[in-house]
C-alpha cells in the first residue's frame, strides 16, 4: 500500500485538523490494519450486490 | 451501600410505607458525599432539587396518586443528554453550553419524570462518549468502584460507577458501540442497549446517528425492564425511533426459561485476551440457563470480524463529520483521547462508509437468519476485567480496551443486555452479554431475570463501598 506516513498526511491536510505528533503517529500505525479491515469487508459473501442500510425518505 | 439493593425492592416499600422518596434521596446525596470525591461518579448534583421532588413525590403517594414503579425513585443521568437543571457538558470544553437550553429535558428525561423519577445529577462520561478522560482537562476522572485503579468502563462511566455505590437506583447511559453494557460488565451492574429505534435518543449528544442508543443501567435485569417500559416508544423529534407498539416488559420476567433455545459463543476464535477464569463462568452459567428450563446449544456469531469493522468505520465517520467545524478551529481543546479517535475518522473515505453499510445489511440478514434457530444468544460482553487506568493510552484506545465484544450488535441493532456472572481472579466483575431478536427485549430481560433469581451476582458489594458503608 502507499506509504501510511504519506497516506495519512495527505488525509489531514485534506481535512485541516492539526493533530500533534504523537496523534499523527498513532494514525500511521492503525493505517494498515484500517485497510486491511477495509479490504475484508469486500470479501463478505453476498455483499456485492447489497444496498447499503441507509435509508432515505422522499418527505423530510 | 443502599438500603434497598434496587428500585423494584424500594418501590415495594415506598407503597408499604417503610420508607419515604425523601429517605431515598437523602441516602443516595449521602453516599455521594462519601464516595463521589473517590470515584468521580458526578459532573454536577442537584440536591435541592431532588429533594424538593422526593417531598412532591411523598405528598403525591400520601393523596393515592402513583405514578408507577419508578415514583420517588433516585435516577442519574449521562451528561451528554439535556435536563432543565443545567447545560449539558458532554465532559468537554468544546460542547457550546447553549446547546442543551433549547433542549429542554430530552424526551427520555421527560419520561422518566413524568413517571415519578428525580434526577439527582449528571453523570461523568468518556468525553462526547468516546475520548478517555484527559487529566488535563476540568472534568473527574471516573474510577471502579471494584479497584480504584482501575477503569469503570465506558462511557457511561458515572452511571456505572455510582449504581454499585448507591449514589442513585438507576440511571441512564447511552451506547453507540458498548458504552452501556462495557460499564455494566466492568461494574457488576445490569445494563441494556434495547433495539435501535426502541427508545428515542433526541436531546443527546450524537456520536454515531447510525448506531446510538440511550437505555437503562440498574442493579437488575427486573429495575431495567422496569425503566425501559417509561422509556421506550416513538417521539417525533427523533426521526430513528420506532412507531412499533411497546410491550409489557416486566409481565414477561415469569422466572422460567421453558421453551427458549439459546445458542452460547465464547468467541474465544476471536484470539483476543481474555480471563483465564472466563471458561469456567461461562460453564456455571450454562448450568443455571439449563436449570432455568433452557435448551443451551454452541453457536457462531456470523461475520463477527466484519460486523466490528462496520461499527468501527461507522462511528468513526460520522462522528468525524459531526465534529468537523470544532475539530478544525479547537482542537486542543478536546481531550487527547476523543480528538485521537474522532480526527482518525478522516482516514476512512466515503467509500469506505458506503461499504460498511452494505456489510451491515448483509450482516443483519446473516444474524436473523441464526435466530431462526435460537432465541437468544449469549457471549461474554467483554472477555476481561476492567482496566487500569495506568494503563490508558489516549491515542490507542483500542489497545486499550480488548476483549470487547459489544460493537457487533451495534452494527445490526438487536437488543442486548449485560448482567453480572462472576469475577476475575483479582476481584473485577465480568459480564454475560444476552442479546435477542429485533425488539424483542422481553425475553431478552425475561432471561437476564430468570438468571439472576438463580445467582446474587448483581447483589455483590465491593469492598470499597462495603467500608464505607460499615
Amino acid at each position: 500500500m502507499t506509504d501510511p506516513a504519506a497516506a495519512i498526511a495527505q488525509l489531514i491536510a485534506l481535512a485541516g485538523i492539526t493533530p500533534d505528533e504523537d496523534e499523527l503517529q498513532a494514525m500511521v500505525d492503525a493505517l494498515p490494519v484500517q485497510r486491511e479491515a477495509v479490504a475484508a469487508l469486500y470479501r463478505v459473501p453476498g455483499v456485492r450486490y447489497e444496498v447499503p442500510c441507509l435509508t432515505w425518505n422522499a418527505i423530510p | 451501600m443502599t438500603t434497598y439493593p434496587s428500585i423494584a425492592d424500594a418501590a415495594a416499600a415506598l407503597r408499604a410505607g417503610e420508607v419515604t422518596s425523601v429517605d431515598l434521596v437523602e441516602e443516595a446525596l449521602a453516599n455521594a458525599d462519601r464516595l463521589d470525591g473517590e470515584l468521580g461518579v458526578f459532573i454536577r448534583r442537584f440536591p435541592e432539587d431532588a429533594r424538593a421532588a422526593a417531598q412532591q413525590a411523598d405528598a403525591e403517594l400520601a393523596a393515592g396518586q402513583d405514578r408507577g414503579p419508578l415514583h420517588g425513585i433516585p435516577l442519574g443521568v449521562k451528561d451528554i443528554i439535556a435536563t432543565v437543571e443545567a447545560p449539558a457538558t458532554a465532559q468537554s470544553l468544546v460542547l457550546d453550553p447553549g446547546w442543551s437550553t433549547p433542549e429542554g429535558d430530552a424526551p427520555v428525561v421527560a419520561r422518566l419524570r413524568a413517571a415519578g423519577g428525580i434526577v439527582v445529577g449528571k453523570t461523568s462520561t468518556y468525553e462526547y462518549a468516546i475520548g478517555f478522560p484527559d487529566p488535563e482537562k476540568p472534568f473527574p476522572i471516573p474510577r471502579n468502584p471494584w479497584n480504584v485503579e482501575h477503569s469503570p468502563g465506558g462511557s457511561s462511566s458515572g452511571t456505572g460507577a455510582g449504581l454499585p455505590a448507591g449514589m442513585f437506583l438507576g440511571g441512564l447511559g447511552t451506547d453507540t458501540g458498548g458504552s452501556i453494557r462495557i460499564p455494566a460488565a466492568y461494574d457488576g451492574i445490569t445494563g441494556l442497549k434495547a433495539t435501535f429505534g426502541r427508545v428515542p435518543k433526541s436531546g443527546c449528544v450524537p456520536l454515531a446517528y447510525t448506531l446510538d442508543h440511550i437505555g437503562p443501567m440498574t442493579r437488575s435485569a427486573r429495575d431495567c425492564a422496569l425503566m425501559l417500559g417509561v422509556l421506550a416508544g416513538h417521539d417525533v423529534t427523533d426521526p430513528y425511533s420506532s412507531q412499533r407498539p411497546v410491550d409489557d416488559y416486566a409481565a414477561a420476567l415469569t422466572g422460567d426459561l421453558t421453551g427458549l433455545r439459546i445458542g452460547i459463543d465464547s468467541l474465544e476464535r476471536t484470539g483476543d485476551v481474555a480471563d483465564p477464569g472466563l471458561p469456567g463462568v461461562i460453564a456455571e452459567a450454562r448450568a443455571v440457563l439449563v436449570a432455568a428450563g433452557a435448551e443451551v446449544v454452541d453457536v457462531q456469531l456470523p461475520l463477527y470480524e466484519e460486523l466490528v469493522t462496520a461499527q468501527l468505520i461507522t462511528m468513526a465517520a460520522e462522528a468525524a463529520t459531526y465534529h468537523m467545524p470544532d475539530l478544525l478551529t479547537r482542537w486542543h481543546d478536546y481531550g487527547r483521547g476523543a480528538r485521537a479517535f474522532i480526527g482518525g475518522g478522516v482516514a476512512y473515505s466515503a467509500t469506505d462508509y458506503v461499504q460498511a453499510q452494505r456489510v451491515r445489511r448483509v450482516g443483519q440478514q446473516a444474524v436473523a437468519q441464526l435466530f431462526t434457530r435460537v432465541d437468544l444468544v449469549v457471549t461474554p460482553t467483554s472477555s476481561t476485567g476492567a482496566f487500569a487506568l495506568a494503563d490508558t493510552k489516549p491515542t490507542r484506545m483500542f489497545e486499550v480496551m480488548r476483549g470487547l465484544h459489544t460493537q457487533y450488535w451495534n452494527s445490526v441493532g438487536n437488543p442486548s443486555l449485560s448482567v453480572p456472572w462472576g469475577f476475575t481472579a483479582t476481584g473485577l466483575p465480568l459480564g454475560m452479554q444476552i442479546t435477542g431478536r429485533p425488539f424483542d427485549e422481553a425475553t431478552v430481560l425475561r432471561a437476564g431475570d430468570a438468571y439472576q433469581q438463580r445467582t446474587d451476582w448483581h447483589l455483590r458489594q465491593s469492598p470499597l463501598v462495603q467500608t464505607v458503608a460499615a
